[in-house]
């Protein structure tokens, strides 16, 4: 059976242009930044800067918070209206300050805490640092 | 250029004749070039220290605006390099102190980058998002929805009627998303069968995916190119076949999903400065 496709593939690697055509132009930076962050052969490197820690998970929240202001924009609020998402009636905007400030607090305490270690590891041997980054298998195929 | 930068290494090709690193420029707008071993090239950029040794890029990390723009420009080089080449893409912000680290690397990893190579060859990478279609509203529940006892309790127990229409839009609901839940799980095996390797990402939320109804299937899919309209037509029937849940395609993608090798350094560098004593011979 033939069907018309939609999608005529155009060897551009522009999947973000090519969702502009479609109703969502927004959903790319999730997609790109969950292939390009955590994807991507593994190696470590000799520069470690852990993507897969607390400063992805801070990336994810923030790109979270960030779309929701533009989520609501698209009149999308759905989840305000569903008790099993939204617990009830809560005020969104108050939700999301008070993450916005433990989101702060937890930076304020991590950067403290690696000036710590820096200072620590600076003095000590390197091979005593956290071993190189690995990422986590999290690709499944489903047989 | 005042201090030597590092190195930041974007992609496995297996050559970059014919100019193709030409005008290109990546992260830090640096242009780019190749460091090469035997049917292997490394793509790389110098990058300033000041902004990418650890402490600067975690602070980066920590901006949204700029991860966006260098996680773009990344994907931008990545992408170009797929468009003509065979393309094993490096994890963002994978970092050597200079060249020879990333060199070692590359030989250290020959043959299994070169298996790699093969094994994406002539393949895509596409998505399939699968959403639960019609969200539901807190809609009135309808008559013959309701439980008998429900009905029989509304005439005297108003409050309880009440609560039972409220558990019985509830199971609906739940229902219905259990039903769509498990067609997005048939739809994935379905396009499984027709991709040479499948993939699935995290399920995103409303406020990642910019959708209002709940993700049911974040998959990846490794395709040839000669079978990508067969694969986005299949996508296309599956969408139209299967109720309560629709489904989008994006692509192509260079293949980030499918190039999972762990090729740690077959030796961890040495741990000092930009310069160390002798370059670590990965003869082997």
């Amino acid at each position: 059976m033939t069907q018309p496709t939609p999608w005529t593939p155009d060897r551009s690697y522009a999947p973000q242009s090519r969702a502009a055509m479609a109703p969502a132009p927004s959903a790319n930076l999730a997609d790109l930044l969950e292939r390009v962050l955590d994807k991507g052969i593994v190696i470590a490197g000799d520069i470690r800067v852990d993507l897969l820690d607390i400063e992805l998970l801070t990336v994810k929240i923030r790109l979270l918070i960030a779309s929701v202001d533009r989520a609501r924009e698209m009149g999308i609020d759905w989840w305000e209206h569903d008790p099993s998402l939204s617990s009830g009636k809560r005020d969104l905007s108050l939700e999301n300050r008070r993450l916005r400030e433990r989101i702060g607090e937890l930076e304020a305490a991590r950067s403290a805490d690696r000036d710590r270690t820096d200072r620590a590891a600076a003095d000590g041997d390197r091979a005593d640092e956290a071993p190189p980054v690995r990422r986590r298998r999290s690709t499944r195929s489903e047989p | 250029m005042t201090t030597p930068g590092l190195t930041w290494i974007y992609a496995v090709v297996p050559d970059v004749a014919d100019g193709l690193l030409d005008g290109m420029t990546g992260v830090a707008g640096e242009p780019l070039r190749a460091l090469t071993a035997p049917g292997l090239a490394l793509v790389v950029g110098s990058v300033p220290r000041e902004d990418f040794d650890e402490r600067a890029l975690q602070q980066h990390l920590a901006d949204l605006r700029w991860v966006e723009t260098a996680v773009r420009a990344h994907h931008r080089v990545i992408a170009e390099l797929a468009r003509t080449r065979r393309t094993l893409p490096l994890r963002f912000a994978t970092l050597y102190r200079d060249d020879r680290g990333a060199l070692s690397f590359l030989r250290g990893a020959g043959p299994r980058l070169q298996a790699a190579l093969d094994r994406v060859a002539d393949r895509d990478e596409w998505g399939v998002k699968a959403y639960l279609d019609a969200p539901v509203p807190d809609a009135p529940a309808t008559g013959p929805a309701d439980p008998p006892d429900g009905a029989a309790a509304a005439d005297d127990r108003p409050g309880t009627a009440y609560l039972l229409r409220r558990r019985a839009q509830r199971d609906d609901r739940a229902r219905r998303f259990e039903q769509a839940h498990e067609r997005a799980r048939q739809i994935h095996a379905a396009l499984a069968d027709r991709a040479d390797e499948a993939a699935e990402h995290p399920l995103q939320s409303a406020e990642a995916s910019g959708r209002a109804a709940p993700m049911l299937l974040n998959g990846a899919y490794l395709v040839e190119h000669a079978r990508a309209a067969e694969f986005g037509a299949a996508v296309t029937e599956l969408g139209r076949r299967t109720t309560g849940v629709r489904v989008e395609l994006t692509g192509p993608w260079p293949p980030y999903s499918f190039v999972e090798i762990d090729a740690e350094p077959v030796e961890p560098a040495e741990p000092a400065g930009p310069v160390t004593g002798s370059a670590p011979a990965e003869g082997g």
